[in-house]
């Protein structure tokens, strides 16, 4: 028997900002713009029949506010499809919040470096399937890489590598993959640093940052060795959709979902 | 009314506003009032074996539920951690007992090194015995799994349907009125919106049977 293996995915990202879908560059406030309302953004993602979903809250970190549950409501009663919600999730109780309102998975990123415990206690309760960790990298300028937090205003001294290892080991399911110096820049992925991360882990990793053409899509998946590759600007200012990208996908021998695709293009 | 039995975990929503769009009365719920005026089930589940099972423990619904679906045959449908719970018996996190509706048992997917655990994502399921849950599907529709653990059936002939990761396991049940899914329907879009209304045209016309023998 072919051994069937498990379909890649294409998932857009939203970026949330005081209820309204923003698109950034590089993680900086000045260089972030308004995209549309993301319910709106949601229902055509529906019914693009996409394969998921990852909606990040970038005016929620961990400092400040609660969570927009009501928001998290209004998007998942539009989805058929797993999404996963990040953004000021710092305790059991608010990741209980975001799944009773409608996410499939948390995800942390300030939390799993300053409360290390979370990731655990969030696997046991709801399945290290549910915790996505999160991690933001920069290259400095000696070519090296080190995470950082506080959306992408803090530097860790933490070594991506080491430190997706150990979240691995923590519970987390998933590893979100961000280069920040290549995030909304659309000029192509940090293979590099995606490669080092798929090779250290067992767990799923969602590779971002830097998407800019079908082609970035399947180099990271084949060169980088992801299991779904993350985007934003790529959806919001071109032409192009994630049916579009799986078609050149499957073209490439990538295992890729298309549902009923006459009709969701 | 179909109940959605709410072990505490995850979100029940998302198996509601399904039955919602298909016009069906739903009531999220764990009281025993409600188990017994309910016409059928729906087990979701996110979450741990053992603790959900602790959790309809502490509520004292088991016999309940286990009464209603095996004597008076009211249909069920198990999701995800719910098709486990199903079960005579579970690995996760050492040695739990299931509902012990269904002759099967929970283990762990064996699979090689090269790939990842939790099996996350959309693969294609096989039909392999024609059941009325996944008819007007094509043949090996792709569905979306989140789990690591997989139901082992006693009896072959209750697999409604496999899906290959590493390893082939069951990814859908029936066994008589009983039925469940190793993926999730509710979000599966178009094939899991398919498998939810089968599953209601299911209890309809069960029920008018029902309806029938008792007049």
């Amino acid at each position: 028997m072919i051994a069937v293996v498990i379909k890649n995915r294409i998932i857009p990202i939203l970026l949330l900002q005081d209820g309204l879908l923003k698109k950034r560059i590089n993680f900086l406030p000045e260089k972030t713009r308004t995209i549309a309302n993301p319910v709106t953004i949601a229902r055509v993602f529906e019914a693009r029949k996409t394969d998921e979903l990852i909606l990040l809250d970038i005016g929620r970190t961990i400092d400040k506010g609660d969570i927009d549950s009501k928001l998290i409501t209004q998007i998942a009663e539009e989805l058929h499809m797993p999404f996963s919600y990040g953004g000021g999730i710092d305790s059991i109780e608010k990741m209980t919040e975001v799944i009773t309102h409608g996410a499939e998975k948390v995800v942390l990123n300030t939390a799993a470096i300053e409360n290390k415990i979370l990731i655990t206690k969030g696997a046991e309760k709801f399945g290290s399937q549910c915790i996505v960790v999160s991690i933001d990298v920069v290259k400095k300028g000696n070519g090296s890489y080190e995470v950082v937090t506080k959306s992408g205003s803090k530097l860790t001294g933490l070594n991506p590598i080491i430190f997706a290892k150990e979240v691995e080991k923590l519970g987390a399911g998933e590893i979100l993959v961000n280069a920040i110096h290549k995030e909304g820049t659309m000029e192509g992925m940090d293979l590099e640093l995606i490669k080092s991360i798929t090779k250290a882990v067992k767990i799923p990793v969602i590779a971002t940052g830097g998407v800019g053409k079908e082609e970035d899509f399947i180099a990271g998946i084949i060169e980088g060795g992801a299991s779904a590759v993350a985007a934003g600007s790529i959806f919001h200012y071109t032409h192009i959709t994630p049916n579009m990208v799986k078609e050149k996908m499957r073209e490439a021998g990538i295992p890729v979902r298309i549902q009923d695709p006459k009709s969701c293009y | 009314m179909i109940l959605i039995i709410d072990c505490g975990l995850g979100n029940l929503r998302n198996v509601q506003k399904v039955f919602d769009k298909l016009g069906v009365k739903t009531k999220v719920s764990n009281s025993i009032a409600d188990i017994e005026e309910a016409k059928a089930y729906v087990l979701p589940g996110v979450g741990a074996f053992g603790k959900a099972m602790e959790t309809l423990k502490s509520l004292g619904i088991i016999e309940c539920i286990r009464k209603n679906v095996l004597q008076l045959k009211k249909p069920i449908l198990g999701i995800c951690l719910g098709m486990q719970l199903l079960g005579k018996e579970s690995l996760e996190n050492g040695f739990n007992q299931g509902l012990n509706l269904i002759p099967a048992v929970v283990r762990k997917l064996e699979i090689n090194e090269e790939l990842k655990l939790p099996h996350i994502g959309w693969n294609n399921i096989k039909i392999k015995n024609a059941s009325v849950l996944l008819k007007n599907l094509p043949e090996d529709p792709d569905v979306y799994f989140v789990h690591s653990y997989h139901v082992l059936c006693d009896d072959p002939e209750m697999v409604a349907a496999t899906c290959n990761y590493g390893q082939e396991f069951t990814a859908a049940i029936q066994y008589n009125n009983i039925f469940a899914t190793q993926f999730h329907p509710e979000k599966s879009q178009n094939y899991g919106f398919t498998i939810l209304k089968n599953f209601v045209e299911y209890i309809n016309l069960n029920k008018e049977k029902g309806d029938c023998s008792s007049d």
